[in-house]
Protein backbone atom coordinates (compact mmCIF):
# COMPACT_ATOMS: atom_id res chain seq x y z
CA UNK A 1 0.00 0.00 0.00
CA UNK A 2 1.30 3.73 -0.78
CA UNK A 3 2.00 5.28 2.37
CA UNK A 4 3.57 8.58 1.29
CA UNK A 5 4.57 10.29 -2.55
CA UNK A 6 6.15 13.56 -3.27
CA UNK A 7 7.54 15.20 -6.43
CA UNK A 8 9.93 18.13 -5.60
CA UNK A 9 11.28 20.52 -7.07
CA UNK A 10 15.33 20.59 -5.84
CA UNK A 11 16.92 24.06 -6.74
CA UNK A 12 20.09 25.33 -6.47
CA UNK A 13 19.76 27.21 -3.54
CA UNK A 14 19.24 23.16 -2.06
CA UNK A 15 22.74 22.33 -2.83
CA UNK A 16 24.94 21.40 -0.29
CA UNK A 17 21.49 20.74 1.92
CA UNK A 18 19.90 17.79 3.51
CA UNK A 19 16.11 18.24 2.28
CA UNK A 20 13.75 15.97 4.72
CA UNK A 21 10.22 14.74 3.49
CA UNK A 22 8.55 13.27 6.77
CA UNK A 23 5.65 10.76 7.35
CA UNK A 24 3.78 9.32 9.64
CA UNK A 25 3.48 5.54 8.88
CA UNK A 26 0.34 4.45 10.59
CA UNK A 27 -0.14 0.65 11.10
CA UNK A 28 3.24 -1.55 11.48
CA UNK A 29 3.90 -3.39 8.29
CA UNK A 30 6.76 -6.02 7.20
CA UNK A 31 8.04 -4.61 4.97
CA UNK A 32 9.02 -0.90 3.53
CA UNK A 33 9.93 0.07 -0.12
CA UNK A 34 11.13 3.22 -0.72
CA UNK A 35 11.58 4.13 -4.77
CA UNK A 36 13.02 7.98 -5.84
CA UNK A 37 14.08 9.19 -9.23
CA UNK A 38 15.48 12.84 -10.27
CA UNK A 39 16.68 14.59 -13.65
CA UNK A 40 18.05 15.66 -14.59
CA UNK A 41 21.11 13.35 -14.22
CA UNK A 42 23.35 15.04 -16.67
CA UNK A 43 24.50 18.53 -17.22
CA UNK A 44 24.43 19.80 -20.86
CA UNK A 45 25.36 23.71 -19.72
CA UNK A 46 27.61 25.51 -21.88
CA UNK A 47 29.99 26.12 -19.02
CA UNK A 48 30.67 22.58 -17.87
CA UNK A 49 33.80 22.38 -19.45
CA UNK A 50 34.78 25.85 -17.65
CA UNK A 51 33.51 24.57 -14.15
CA UNK A 52 35.35 21.46 -14.58
CA UNK A 53 38.68 23.79 -15.64
CA UNK A 54 38.15 25.42 -12.21
CA UNK A 55 37.64 22.49 -10.36
CA UNK A 56 41.04 20.89 -11.57
CA UNK A 57 42.86 24.28 -11.61
CA UNK A 58 41.93 24.63 -7.40
CA UNK A 59 43.72 21.11 -7.24
CA UNK A 60 46.61 21.10 -8.96
CA UNK A 61 49.80 21.91 -7.79
CA UNK A 62 51.53 24.93 -9.21
CA UNK A 63 53.14 25.05 -12.32
CA UNK A 64 50.83 21.90 -13.35
CA UNK A 65 48.24 22.09 -15.99
CA UNK A 66 45.51 19.93 -16.53
CA UNK A 67 45.06 18.69 -20.23
CA UNK A 68 41.88 19.16 -22.38
CA UNK A 69 41.57 14.94 -22.13
CA UNK A 70 41.67 15.13 -18.05
CA UNK A 71 38.83 17.44 -18.07
CA UNK A 72 36.83 15.93 -20.41
CA UNK A 73 36.91 12.83 -19.12
CA UNK A 74 35.18 14.58 -16.36
CA UNK A 75 32.08 15.58 -18.91
CA UNK A 76 29.60 15.35 -18.66
CA UNK A 77 29.33 16.73 -15.22
CA UNK A 78 26.19 15.23 -13.22
CA UNK A 79 23.67 16.11 -10.68
CA UNK A 80 23.48 14.01 -7.76
CA UNK A 81 20.92 13.90 -4.97
CA UNK A 82 21.64 10.61 -2.29
CA UNK A 83 18.65 8.73 -0.50
CA UNK A 84 18.67 8.64 3.33
CA UNK A 85 16.15 7.32 5.75
CA UNK A 86 15.15 8.26 8.84
CA UNK A 87 12.74 6.22 11.65
CA UNK A 88 12.39 8.96 14.62
CA UNK A 89 14.72 11.27 14.05
CA UNK A 90 17.64 8.48 13.63
CA UNK A 91 18.97 7.36 10.37
CA UNK A 92 18.32 4.19 9.23
CA UNK A 93 20.77 4.27 6.24
CA UNK A 94 22.00 5.77 3.36
CA UNK A 95 22.15 4.69 0.21
CA UNK A 96 25.54 6.62 -1.85
CA UNK A 97 25.02 5.97 -5.49
CA UNK A 98 25.11 7.62 -8.61
CA UNK A 99 22.03 6.18 -10.42
CA UNK A 100 19.40 8.90 -10.84
CA UNK A 101 16.30 6.05 -10.10
CA UNK A 102 16.68 3.20 -7.35
CA UNK A 103 14.14 0.86 -5.11
CA UNK A 104 15.36 0.27 -2.08
CA UNK A 105 13.93 -1.81 0.99
CA UNK A 106 14.13 -2.37 5.16
CA UNK A 107 12.34 -5.30 6.79
CA UNK A 108 13.30 -6.35 10.18
CA UNK A 109 15.40 -8.98 9.08
CA UNK A 110 17.19 -7.66 6.31
CA UNK A 111 17.62 -4.55 4.17
CA UNK A 112 19.12 -3.02 0.89
CA UNK A 113 22.82 -2.56 0.92
CA UNK A 114 23.61 0.89 2.98
CA UNK A 115 20.73 0.37 5.06
CA UNK A 116 19.91 -1.25 8.31
CA UNK A 117 17.19 -3.85 9.15
CA UNK A 118 15.08 -2.19 11.28
CA UNK A 119 11.22 -2.99 12.46
CA UNK A 120 8.61 -0.88 10.33
CA UNK A 121 6.76 0.26 12.91
CA UNK A 122 4.26 2.87 13.23
CA UNK A 123 5.50 6.39 14.02
CA UNK A 124 7.32 9.38 12.19
CA UNK A 125 9.49 8.25 9.74
CA UNK A 126 11.52 10.32 6.87
CA UNK A 127 13.23 9.92 3.14
CA UNK A 128 16.28 12.79 3.21
CA UNK A 129 16.99 13.70 -0.46
CA UNK A 130 20.84 15.22 -0.23
CA UNK A 131 22.34 17.55 -2.73
CA UNK A 132 25.64 16.55 -2.94
CA UNK A 133 25.65 18.25 -6.76
CA UNK A 134 22.57 20.73 -8.05
CA UNK A 135 23.99 22.51 -11.70
CA UNK A 136 20.77 22.58 -12.94
CA UNK A 137 18.85 25.40 -11.99
CA UNK A 138 16.03 23.07 -11.13
CA UNK A 139 15.65 18.98 -11.00
CA UNK A 140 12.14 17.47 -10.49
CA UNK A 141 12.57 14.16 -8.26
CA UNK A 142 9.92 11.58 -7.02
CA UNK A 143 9.62 9.87 -4.05
CA UNK A 144 7.66 7.01 -3.25
CA UNK A 145 6.80 4.86 -0.63
CA UNK A 146 4.70 2.04 -0.09
CA UNK A 147 4.23 -0.55 3.09
CA UNK A 148 3.32 -4.00 3.18
CA UNK B 1 57.99 -5.63 23.26
CA UNK B 2 57.04 -7.90 20.13
CA UNK B 3 59.23 -7.67 16.71
CA UNK B 4 57.57 -5.05 14.68
CA UNK B 5 56.61 -6.46 10.67
CA UNK B 6 55.15 -4.17 8.17
CA UNK B 7 52.46 -5.56 6.19
CA UNK B 8 50.60 -4.15 3.20
CA UNK B 9 47.39 -2.91 3.62
CA UNK B 10 44.67 -0.97 1.60
CA UNK B 11 42.92 1.53 3.55
CA UNK B 12 40.36 2.83 1.45
CA UNK B 13 37.63 0.92 0.06
CA UNK B 14 34.44 0.98 -1.67
CA UNK B 15 31.59 -1.87 -1.77
CA UNK B 16 27.83 -2.20 -3.54
CA UNK B 17 26.74 -0.93 0.02
CA UNK B 18 27.90 2.43 -1.45
CA UNK B 19 28.64 2.82 -5.13
CA UNK B 20 31.48 -0.06 -5.33
CA UNK B 21 31.16 -2.77 -7.78
CA UNK B 22 32.22 -5.46 -5.42
CA UNK B 23 30.39 -7.19 -2.53
CA UNK B 24 32.49 -6.89 0.80
CA UNK B 25 33.44 -10.75 0.43
CA UNK B 26 34.66 -9.90 -3.30
CA UNK B 27 36.68 -7.06 -1.83
CA UNK B 28 38.65 -9.19 0.50
CA UNK B 29 38.75 -12.13 -1.92
CA UNK B 30 40.40 -9.61 -4.52
CA UNK B 31 42.96 -8.06 -1.83
CA UNK B 32 43.77 -11.48 -0.50
CA UNK B 33 44.90 -12.34 -3.96
CA UNK B 34 46.60 -9.42 -4.62
CA UNK B 35 48.76 -10.10 -1.45
CA UNK B 36 47.26 -7.79 0.74
CA UNK B 37 47.28 -8.68 4.25
CA UNK B 38 44.38 -6.46 5.44
CA UNK B 39 41.86 -4.29 4.45
CA UNK B 40 39.46 -0.77 5.99
CA UNK B 41 35.93 -0.95 4.56
CA UNK B 42 35.25 2.08 4.31
CA UNK B 43 31.84 2.61 2.43
CA UNK B 44 30.38 6.06 1.55
CA UNK B 45 27.89 7.11 4.64
CA UNK B 46 27.25 3.53 5.45
CA UNK B 47 28.52 1.26 7.81
CA UNK B 48 26.35 -2.43 6.62
CA UNK B 49 29.01 -4.23 4.45
CA UNK B 50 31.68 -4.32 7.63
CA UNK B 51 29.88 -7.84 8.94
CA UNK B 52 30.06 -9.23 5.64
CA UNK B 53 33.76 -8.24 5.04
CA UNK B 54 34.61 -9.28 8.50
CA UNK B 55 33.38 -12.88 7.97
CA UNK B 56 35.58 -12.51 4.26
CA UNK B 57 38.82 -11.76 6.62
CA UNK B 58 38.07 -15.07 8.68
CA UNK B 59 37.82 -16.83 5.51
CA UNK B 60 40.29 -15.59 3.09
CA UNK B 61 43.03 -14.85 6.17
CA UNK B 62 43.49 -11.35 5.90
CA UNK B 63 42.66 -8.57 8.86
CA UNK B 64 39.77 -6.10 8.19
CA UNK B 65 39.22 -3.15 9.81
CA UNK B 66 35.72 -1.94 10.00
CA UNK B 67 34.69 1.70 8.87
CA UNK B 68 33.24 4.20 6.64
CA UNK B 69 33.65 7.76 4.91
CA UNK B 70 32.45 10.53 5.99
CA UNK B 71 30.98 11.39 2.49
CA UNK B 72 30.33 15.05 3.28
CA UNK B 73 29.89 18.12 0.90
CA UNK B 74 32.82 19.78 2.65
CA UNK B 75 35.55 16.84 2.42
CA UNK B 76 35.64 13.26 3.29
CA UNK B 77 37.24 11.52 6.34
CA UNK B 78 37.79 7.59 6.57
CA UNK B 79 36.88 6.32 10.33
CA UNK B 80 38.02 2.80 11.10
CA UNK B 81 37.08 0.89 13.30
CA UNK B 82 33.65 0.54 13.86
CA UNK B 83 33.57 1.88 17.05
CA UNK B 84 31.63 5.79 16.63
CA UNK B 85 28.31 5.72 14.84
CA UNK B 86 28.12 9.31 13.88
CA UNK B 87 25.58 10.55 11.47
CA UNK B 88 27.49 11.53 8.28
CA UNK B 89 24.82 14.48 7.47
CA UNK B 90 25.93 16.03 11.20
CA UNK B 91 29.33 17.02 9.83
CA UNK B 92 30.13 20.33 9.15
CA UNK B 93 33.38 22.62 8.57
CA UNK B 94 32.55 24.33 11.88
CA UNK B 95 31.95 21.17 13.50
CA UNK B 96 34.31 18.64 11.94
CA UNK B 97 36.98 19.18 15.03
CA UNK B 98 34.69 18.19 17.26
CA UNK B 99 33.05 15.07 15.48
CA UNK B 100 36.42 13.59 14.71
CA UNK B 101 37.62 14.09 18.58
CA UNK B 102 34.55 12.52 19.47
CA UNK B 103 34.96 9.55 16.78
CA UNK B 104 38.53 8.95 17.80
CA UNK B 105 37.44 9.11 21.50
CA UNK B 106 35.19 6.29 20.73
CA UNK B 107 37.99 4.27 19.85
CA UNK B 108 38.17 4.69 15.78
CA UNK B 109 41.29 6.33 13.79
CA UNK B 110 39.96 9.20 11.38
CA UNK B 111 42.13 9.44 8.30
CA UNK B 112 41.60 13.05 5.71
CA UNK B 113 41.14 10.83 2.77
CA UNK B 114 42.39 12.47 -0.61
CA UNK B 115 42.51 15.91 0.47
CA UNK B 116 43.08 17.78 -2.62
CA UNK B 117 41.37 15.61 -5.42
CA UNK B 118 39.37 17.86 -7.52
CA UNK B 119 36.59 18.83 -5.86
CA UNK B 120 33.13 20.27 -6.82
CA UNK B 121 31.10 19.83 -9.29
CA UNK B 122 33.91 16.78 -10.74
CA UNK B 123 33.77 15.44 -7.18
CA UNK B 124 31.87 17.12 -4.28
CA UNK B 125 33.83 17.22 -1.06
CA UNK B 126 36.54 15.88 -2.78
CA UNK B 127 38.63 18.70 -1.88
CA UNK B 128 38.78 19.21 1.27
CA UNK B 129 37.61 22.47 3.35
CA UNK B 130 37.99 21.46 6.80
CA UNK B 131 39.62 24.12 8.60
CA UNK B 132 43.03 23.74 10.16
CA UNK B 133 42.17 22.99 13.70
CA UNK B 134 41.12 19.16 12.29
CA UNK B 135 44.72 18.70 11.87
CA UNK B 136 45.11 18.63 15.93
CA UNK B 137 42.42 15.62 16.27
CA UNK B 138 42.70 13.31 13.04
CA UNK B 139 45.22 10.22 13.27
CA UNK B 140 45.98 10.22 9.59
CA UNK B 141 46.19 11.58 6.23
CA UNK B 142 45.93 10.23 2.90
CA UNK B 143 49.25 11.78 1.35
CA UNK B 144 48.17 9.27 -1.55
CA UNK B 145 45.30 8.58 -3.52
CA UNK B 146 44.90 7.00 -6.48
CA UNK B 147 47.04 7.01 -9.31
CA UNK B 148 49.97 7.59 -7.76
CA UNK B 149 51.57 9.79 -10.05
CA UNK B 150 48.20 11.80 -9.83
CA UNK B 151 49.50 15.71 -9.36
CA UNK B 152 47.22 16.30 -6.80
CA UNK B 153 49.37 13.85 -4.41
CA UNK B 154 51.79 16.62 -4.60
CA UNK B 155 49.69 19.39 -3.09
CA UNK B 156 49.00 16.48 -0.60
CA UNK B 157 52.62 15.65 0.28
CA UNK B 158 53.53 19.23 0.34
CA UNK B 159 50.71 19.85 2.68
CA UNK B 160 51.98 16.99 4.98
CA UNK B 161 55.28 18.25 5.30
CA UNK B 162 53.97 21.28 6.36
CA UNK B 163 51.67 19.87 8.87
CA UNK B 164 54.27 17.31 10.73
CA UNK B 165 56.81 19.78 10.36
CA UNK B 166 54.48 21.97 12.68
CA UNK B 167 54.05 19.06 15.17
CA UNK B 168 50.25 17.24 14.33
CA UNK B 169 51.18 13.40 14.56
CA UNK B 170 49.09 12.71 11.40
CA UNK B 171 50.18 9.24 10.37
CA UNK B 172 51.12 8.80 6.60
CA UNK B 173 48.86 6.81 4.48
CA UNK B 174 47.47 5.77 0.91
CA UNK B 175 44.38 5.31 -0.30
CA UNK B 176 43.24 3.51 -3.52
CA UNK B 177 39.59 4.70 -2.95
CA UNK B 178 38.94 0.95 -4.45
CA UNK B 179 36.23 0.45 -6.19
CA UNK B 180 35.69 -2.73 -8.16
CA UNK B 181 38.04 -4.68 -10.47
CA UNK B 182 40.77 -2.66 -12.39
CA UNK B 183 44.25 -2.86 -13.30
CA UNK B 184 46.51 -2.08 -10.18
CA UNK B 185 49.09 -0.42 -12.22
CA UNK B 186 50.23 3.20 -11.13
CA UNK B 187 48.48 2.23 -7.43
CA UNK B 188 50.03 1.81 -4.18
CA UNK B 189 49.86 0.55 -0.57
CA UNK B 190 50.23 1.38 2.70
CA UNK B 191 52.55 -0.57 5.28
CA UNK B 192 51.60 -1.15 8.93
CA UNK B 193 54.36 -1.93 11.28
CA UNK B 194 52.42 -4.06 13.68
CA UNK B 195 53.72 -5.70 16.83
CA UNK B 196 52.25 -8.48 17.70
CA UNK B 197 49.29 -10.68 15.64
CA UNK B 198 47.94 -9.30 12.57
CA UNK B 199 44.40 -8.02 13.11
CA UNK B 200 42.35 -4.83 13.15
CA UNK B 201 43.08 -3.83 16.66
CA UNK B 202 47.06 -4.09 16.26
CA UNK B 203 46.68 -2.15 12.96
CA UNK B 204 44.84 0.44 14.50
CA UNK B 205 47.46 0.72 16.60
CA UNK B 206 50.04 0.78 14.26
CA UNK B 207 48.25 3.89 12.71
CA UNK B 208 47.87 5.82 16.23
CA UNK B 209 51.75 4.95 16.97
CA UNK B 210 52.50 6.24 13.50
CA UNK B 211 54.21 2.98 12.23
CA UNK B 212 53.27 3.92 9.17
CA UNK B 213 54.32 4.38 5.44
CA UNK B 214 53.10 4.67 1.46
CA UNK B 215 54.52 2.30 -0.81
CA UNK B 216 54.20 1.79 -3.94
CA UNK B 217 53.26 -2.00 -5.33
CA UNK B 218 56.43 -3.50 -5.22
CA UNK B 219 57.20 -2.65 -1.68
CA UNK B 220 59.64 0.72 -2.55
CA UNK B 221 58.28 3.09 0.35
CA UNK B 222 57.81 6.72 -0.63
CA UNK B 223 56.90 8.32 2.20
CA UNK B 224 57.13 7.43 5.97
CA UNK B 225 55.49 8.95 8.59
CA UNK B 226 58.31 10.82 10.26
CA UNK B 227 57.33 10.56 14.26
CA UNK B 228 56.56 7.07 16.53
CA UNK B 229 54.35 7.43 19.61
Amino acid sequence: MKIFSAEVAVTRDDLHKHLKYPFRHLRDAEKLTVRYSYSPKRYEGDDSYALARAAFSASYPEGAEPSCADIEAELPLNNHLTLSLEREGKLVGTAHRHAPDAEYYVTAASASPGFTPTAVEKGEWAVVLSAHAVLDEKLTATIEVEAE
Amino acid sequence: MSEIIYYPFELHCHTVHSDGAFTPRELVKAAAERGLKGIALTDHNTATGNAEALRAGEEFGIAVIPGTEWTTFYGHITVLGGRSDIDWRSVTPKNAADKVARAVMLGDAAVLAHPYRVGYPVCTGGRSEFPEEIFDVLTGYEVYSGLLADPTNRRSYAEYARLTAAGKKLAALYGRDWHGPSSDVGYGVTLLGISGTLNAANALEAIRSGRTAVADRNGNTIIETPWRA
